[in-house]
């Protein structure tokens, strides 16, 4: 868990916020960009190269797709379609790239490293969200400054989502006055005191954990097992990228750039629809807006058959592997069976006790989303076994 | 009735009952007093506004002004200047 924590991201956004507010020279977009290109190119090294001209073939095709149905009605409609076919084809790339895990075998064509777009979830979900922003209208020709800071901006790349629109309509930050004003705030300080406490945490969880089983699972009784699988390994995951993304909101501020919130107290929520409403909430966002809220998924069956496709998508943005494919149908059956309840408590076909769901809702919750960690290697222990 | 004609002759409604109607339709789904119902609503308030909840409000609100919002607008129909917003946008492109 600790390893997995982006600790050089986490200097990089510190150092290049502290550069900001001290030189008035790096407040405009030049200054920005620079930073930005340094911070690229210190997180992903000699996959940076790729990871920049990923973004600019998807900026040329963006460009030219404006150019073609500018100015005309009847050809929005065609700018959708076009928009929308791009990002199925980077979709398939993504899945088919981390099922034959391509970036262990490596993707060098012309001499770069193409191999990141595969393994990088963010940089997938971030060109999905600004090609559907283009195709529905929502953003314009998008200008390639502008678009180069987003994408290539410290804060954002392991994560939260922050799409185009969001960071377009926040445009202004480059005005001097408001860059650092946030930051010199109780209420930061607090924030930034909040979120390295929680990552803090933890990592102490995540530590604990490895010593727990530095020699292994066998042996462990099984008490200690249970006390990891439903308490500390959550825990730790939580604790730390709640800490990290809250870590990278306060340091967006010094940028003058603000983030969504990505986590909201999951755990202990009364449902499944609540805990994934509060939990890594910019990426929950765009499997919800953009399959959840279509009139298909609504109609009787396709509401549930909608619900097991979008959570076998989710499986697949984790990884595409079978463990994360089985954890994203266990949720989908999980999510299918509270709706049908709910449908069912709607229809007054059963009548629940309040008072005991008020108990029982958080607690089957929590036990279902640790179950939901656990089983997904149990399974594929059993199947391979047969 | 705050109703006008535009210059095709049809009627168009003012914002003010578009917002009185979309308040009674959150109220119907949600089961809100009128008291409620007049308060600041949104997704989240009252508690049934989830995102299961939010469909269903959608399908209800088309039906009750004869639109069909686009699907890149469903995710923004999250509070009730959202919603006055997009039925008088859907009215003036039908």
């Amino acid at each position: 868990m600790f390893e997995s924590i982006p600790i050089v991201q986490i200097l990089i956004c510190l150092i290049s916020g502290a550069l900001v507010i001290s030189f008035s020279f790096l407040r405009r977009a030049s200054g920005f960009l620079v930073l930005s290109l340094l911070g690229i190119a210190l997180v992903y090294r000699q996959l940076a190269v790729g990871y920049v001209l990923i973004n600019v073939i998807v900026l040329l095709f963006v460009t030219s797709l404006a150019r073609i149905t500018a100015n005309s009605d009847a050809k929005r409609r065609l700018r959708w379609r076009w928009s929308c076919a791009a990002l199925i084809a980077l979709v398939v790339a993504f899945i088919v790239g981390r099922w034959y895990q391509i970036e262990t075998k490596g993707l060098l064509v012309g001499g770069i490293e193409w191999s990141l777009f595969s393994v990088d979830m963010w940089l997938l979900l971030r060109l999905v969200t600004f090609l559907w922003e283009f195709g529905s209208g929502r953003i314009a020709q998008p200008s390639l400054l502008t678009f180069a800071i987003w994408t290539c901006m410290p804060f954002t790349v392991f994560g939260p989502l922050l799409r185009y629109s969001q960071f377009e309509s926040q445009l202004p930050f480059m005005r001097e006055a408001e860059v650092a004003r946030a930051v010199y705030t109780r209420t930061w300080v607090l924030n930034a005191l909040r979120a390295t406490a929680l990552l803090v945490c933890g990592i102490t969880l995540s530590r604990l954990h490895a010593t727990m089983f530095a020699s292994g699972t066998q042996g462990v009784p099984y008490w200690i097992k249970l006390l990891d699988s439903f308490g500390i390994s959550p825990w730790s995951f939580l604790l730390t990228w709640w800490g990290f993304y809250k870590l990278m909101e306060c340091l967006a501020l010094m940028w003058s750039v603000s983030l969504p919130p990505s986590f909201n107290a999951p755990f202990g929520r009364p449902n499944i629809s609540e805990f994934w409403a509060n939990w890594n909430m910019t990426a929950t966002s765009v499997f919800r807006d953009y399959l959840f809220y279509t009139r298909w998924g609504q109609q009787r069956v396709n509401l549930y058959l909608n619900t097991l496709i979008i959570f076998f998508l989710v499986g697949l943005w984790h990884g595409a592997n079978w463990y994360w494919v089985i954890w994203g149908m266990l949720h989908g059956i999980g999510f299918c069976c509270f709706i049908w309840y709910r449908h069912r408590r709607a229809s007054k076909q059963f009548e629940t006790n309040g008072a005991t769901m008020r108990i029982l809702g958080p607690i089957l919750t929590y036990v279902f989303v640790c179950s939901c960690w656990i089983l997904p290697s149990r399974i594929l222990k059993v199947l391979g076994q047969i | 009735m705050s109703q006008s004609y535009d210059q095709a002759g049809s009627v168009t409604q003012s914002e003010a009952e578009i917002e009185k109607r979309v308040r009674s339709v959150i109220a119907e789904m949600f089961h809100l007093s009128p008291q409620e119902a007049e308060g600041q609503l949104g997704m989240g308030n009252p508690a049934g506004w989830d995102s299961l909840g939010h469909m269903e409000l959608v399908i209800q609100l088309e039906k009750e002004f004869g639109v069909t919002f686009p699907n890149f607008v469903l995710a923004d129909l999250v509070s009730v200047p959202a919603i006055v917003r997009a039925v008088r946008d859907s009215s003036a492109s039908a």
